[in-house]
């Protein structure tokens, strides 16, 4: 929320800005606008943010919700409260009520590192820090395991039986993957699977399938099965089975620095929202 | 020795054709077997906030890698704060931001000296900097600007930054084999706020789209210099590209006009030109769905889907029926076989595919995860009963609801491997569809000597290819007493909903010049009879509006057919293409509702559609002396 903020420095800002300081003189009393360093954090404060971020103007829906969270849910929504309040307060000390575009080009200026972020400039990342980071973040980069097999599939009565005869056939004549497009019949999807993942093989022969294709052993020139679907009867050749893993660096080496780069910028701006949060002082009256 | 080789060639053709005919096994385990085994799943029409209408309208933070990065399966933070994912990653997708004013909003958003010296850079960025209202009147000012052919606001040092920051992000995304990006961008014309928009796509990388920068309609509001232009890119760098034309429905009658931008009839050159540089055309996305239109094909019970026809694009101007027939894919590709017998070369020989036309940069065409047009738009409990458009306001001579945005569309491509140049080529050769969100399986062949239940053999597919042409082919030279025989096989989304029917649309030329056009069921599911008019009882709805759900207990999971045309004249010019129809289900605003648990007011829109597919056609064109 407040990274959009921030990132906003024109429309978004300004909008929010004066949202909120709609908001006070709607339902403030004199006592809550306090003074210039002081947010206060009360149910009032937060239904009104909570209506403003969600753009419905409905209390109730509002108050039910903020009801209906976690402490945890709470103190984020507070904390997003306070981070946008203070940018808020930081601008219009800044003289927005003079000239508001004064206002927009000082907080412009201010946050100008958005500018890279949006740029997208190609920035070279220290080799060192891109390892690191890779280090902290490797199940970002989990890869999911993956089957590659072709099948052959019959319906209908008996098919199990009749696909374990012609199992033997095919076996016997070492019917290679290529060649296995003449036997058999139909299937309403795919007749090869490359490198796909188990979900993807669940969403076209169910789950129970899938159970039952883990518990075979690779094996490019065995015609193994059948298994069961849902449709029918389904003759194996599973050419290759790959584990889940995690990549080593120098494989997705580009891809690693692009999100370490993109992390780093966020660090950047958290730290400089963090620097103007800090010089609020911020009173729960919940 | 030469007898040798000779006899060894003679000898071989023998066998190839002894192959063909009893399915005998090569010697080469492979051959014949590199036709497409996969179809790709993409978008290729995608604004982020460089694009200057997408940032005007809320999208402040995401760029082209976000677009990319969401588009491969990765969770992307909205501007609403939520996260947003796709349910399954795309295969490929194209950023194609608007060429005019390019990277301009950000920049000026970041408070750029330069442009804020200016006076109309300054205004603009005063006028982004109000609320709501004064955002949307620098929007319509670049509107007026874009339909004036008035660059108000130049600058050569923006134009290039951004389209190298463009191209740069598409490159660094591009993945062959898994996810491929391509460079591009869309050209927005649009005279008089009637939409000629094209999207241009790249097969290359920066080292050739990299040489130029992109055409805009500041440069020219006629499609044929864009093609000028697109035929001095491949001369200068020996790259390829090609165009994409979109929404005909708000072009109120230019989009497939049987003049020329000067008022002229289409020349023969007109039609070879157009047909060399937009293969394909995008019928279905966010601002309606252009395959036909009610008042069109009035004996088409399906034909009122998604239907966007209440004027001009940025409602400047209402729509007359007389406009119709120039606006919607299935009259023009009856036009185009007009223009054909006319000018000996068919103007509007298009295929299809459909795309989104998101500008969140969230490539988002499902009914159930529809982050909207713009970023204003993304999910919340008022998106749906809010005016983009006020009839009245603004200069505006129509309304338009969030509500009537449709939650579409997809390309689908039987491309032989998933990289720039196998998609381009399939584009290029319109082996293609589009879908309105959901990604069923759709094969289309067709040919003269397919046998009754070839399709159902494990090899259809291969049969296809040897026997017929694929979606987007042609057919010709009819032996005689010979009808053609199509090949259609449709599967739903392994993750969606049943399929209702299969239909193959056939559009034909008279011998008098005048063209008519029949929907004919091939393929439905259940058991139901076509009554006595041929029309198909409907297939029931199992959609639950106030849980959003639908299920499965209707419709079939696969539907085949070899069907053949039971009115085929070998003297007519006509054209085949197939829409799958899925079961009905829940329409966006229904998610929402349940959602935000609220409920839509005034509504006007259906709480559930039935999701389609449509193909490439296939066309079928008398030899020469044949013909009536």
């Amino acid at each position: 929320m407040i990274g959009k903020l921030i990132r906003d420095p024109l429309l978004h800002f300004v909008f929010v800005g004066a949202a909120l300081f709609g908001a006070y003189e709607r339902v403030g009393s004199p006592e809550d606008i306090a003074s210039e360093n002081v947010i206060v954090v009360d149910r009032d404060a937060l239904l009104t943010f909570i209506q403003y971020r969600s753009k419905a103007f409905q209390p109730e829906a509002a108050a039910q919700r903020l009801d209906g969270m976690t402490d945890a849910d709470r103190e984020a929504l507070i904390r997003d409260f306070v981070r946008e309040e203070a940018l808020y307060r930081e601008a219009e000390a800044l003289g927005m009520s003079d000239n508001d575009y004064i206002i927009r080009r000082r907080s412009v200026q201010k946050l100008e590192f958005i500018a890279q972020s949006m740029a997208e400039q190609v920035v070279a990342a220290d080799a060192d820090k891109v390892r690191d980071y890779f280090g902290s973040h490797r199940q970002d980069y989990y890869e999911e395991p993956s089957y590659t097999f072709t099948h052959v599939f019959l319906k209908g009565a008996e098919a199990a039986e009749r696909a374990s005869q012609l199992r033997e056939e095919l076996n016997e004549r070492q019917v290679a993957f290529s060649d296995a497009a003449r036997y058999g019949e139909r299937f309403l999807y795919h007749r090869n699977y490359v490198e796909r993942t188990p979900d993807f093989i669940a969403s076209h022969f169910g789950e129970a399938f899938r159970d039952r294709l883990s518990r075979l052993a690779p094996d490019a020139g065995l015609w193994q099965g059948p298994l069961e679907s849902e449709y029918g009867a389904h003759l194996i050749l599973l050419s290759e089975y790959r584990p889940g893993r995690v990549p080593e660096l120098v494989e997705i080496e580009t891809r690693v620095e692009q999100d370490y780069l993109r992390f780093e910028q966020q660090q950047r701006q958290e730290l400089a929202i963090q620097q103007i949060v800090e010089q609020y002082h911020v009173e729960n009256r919940l | 020795m030469k007898k040798t080789t000779l006899s060894i060639a003679v000898l071989a053709s023998l066998c190839s054709s002894a192959f063909a005919a009893s399915g005998s096994q090569s010697y080469s385990p492979k051959a014949g077997q590199d036709y497409p085994q996969q179809v790709y799943w993409g978008d290729t029409h995608l604004h982020t906030s460089y694009s200057f209408d997408a940032s005007m309208m809320g999208n402040k933070q995401l760029g082209p890698a976000d677009a990319y990065r969401f588009a491969r399966g990765e969770e992307v933070e909205a501007h609403n704060g939520m996260v947003a994912r796709l349910d399954r990653p795309l295969d490929f997708l194209m950023v194609s931001d608007h060429s005019e004013y390019l990277g301009l909003i950000p920049m000026l958003g970041t408070g750029d000296p330069e442009l804020l010296n200016d006076p109309v850079g300054k205004r603009w960025a005063v006028l982004l900097g109000g609320d709501t209202d004064q955002s949307l009147k620098a929007m319509f000012e670049i509107h007026h600007d874009i339909n004036t052919n008035h660059k108000s606001l130049a600058n050569a040092k923006v134009e290039r930054s951004a389209w190298d920051d463009i191209i740069a992000a598409a490159d660094r995304y591009n993945d062959p084999g898994k996810f491929t990006t391509f460079i591009g961008y869309e050209w927005t014309t649009m005279p008089g706020g009637d939409n000629l928009h094209r999207v241009v796509l790249f097969a290359d990388d920066a080292s050739k789209a990299g040489q130029v920068l992109p055409f805009s309609s500041f440069d020219s509001e006629n499609p044929e210099d864009l093609w000028r232009y697109l035929q001095s890119y491949e001369d200068k760098t020996g790259g390829r590209v090609l165009a994409i034309p979109h929404n005909g429905n708000v072009s109120n009658g230019l989009m497939f006009a049987l003049t020329d931008r000067d008022g002229n009839p289409l020349s023969r050159q007109y039609a070879e030109t157009r047909s060399r540089w937009e293969p394909v055309a995008e019928v279905t996305q966010i601002k309606g769905d252009g395959e036909t239109h009610p008042k069109l094909s009035p004996e088409d019970e399906f034909a009122d889907f998604e239907t966007w026809d209440k004027g001009n694009l940025t409602a400047d101007a209402l729509k007359d029926d007389s406009m119709l027939p120039y606006e919607y894919a299935r009259s023009a590709l009856r036009l185009g076989l007009q223009q054909e017998a006319k000018l000996g070369v068919n103007p509007f020989k298009f295929g299809m595919i459909g795309s989104t036309d998101a500008h969140t940069s969230l490539s988002s065409g499902e009914e159930n995860n529809f982050w909207g047009k713009f970023s204003v738009y993304e999910p919340n409990p008022s998106r749906a009963g809010e005016y983009a458009y006020t009839e009245g306001r603004q200069g505006k001579v129509f309304s338009l609801r969030g509500e009537e945005t449709a939650a579409a569309g997809y390309a689908a491509v039987w491309a032989t491997e998933n990289t720039r140049d196998a998609l381009f080529d399939a584009m290029k050769r319109r082996e293609t569809y589009a879908t309105t969100g959901p990604r069923m399986t759709v094969r289309f062949f067709g040919g003269w000597d397919f046998d009754e239940h070839e399709v159902e053999r494990p090899d259809y597919v291969l049969q296809g290819y040897r026997k017929g042409v694929p979606m987007g082919g042609d057919l010709t030279a009819a032996p005689a007493d010979r009808s053609p025989r199509f090949m259609v096989s449709a599967t739903r989304d392994p993750e969606g909903a049943n399929l209702d029917r299969v239909q193959i649309v056939k559009g034909w030329l008279e011998a008098d010049g005048t063209t008519e056009e029949k929907v004919y069921d091939v393929a439905w599911s259940g058991e139901r009879t076509p009554d006595a008019n041929g029309k198909l009882a409907p297939v029931g709805d199992t959609a639950d509006s106030r849980n959003a759900t639908w299920r499965n207990s209707i419709g079939a999971a696969e539907l085949t057919s070899v069907w053949t045309d039971p009115d085929f004249d070998r003297a007519q010019r006509a054209f085949y293409y197939v829409r799958v129809l899925q079961i009905p289900t829940p329409r966006w605003p229904t998610y929402d509702e349940k959602h935000f648990h609220y409920q839509l007011e005034d509504r006007s829109t259906p709480e559930h559609i039935q999701e389609r597919a449509y193909t490439s056609p296939i066309w079928y064109t008398p030899a020469q002396g044949t013909e009536s």
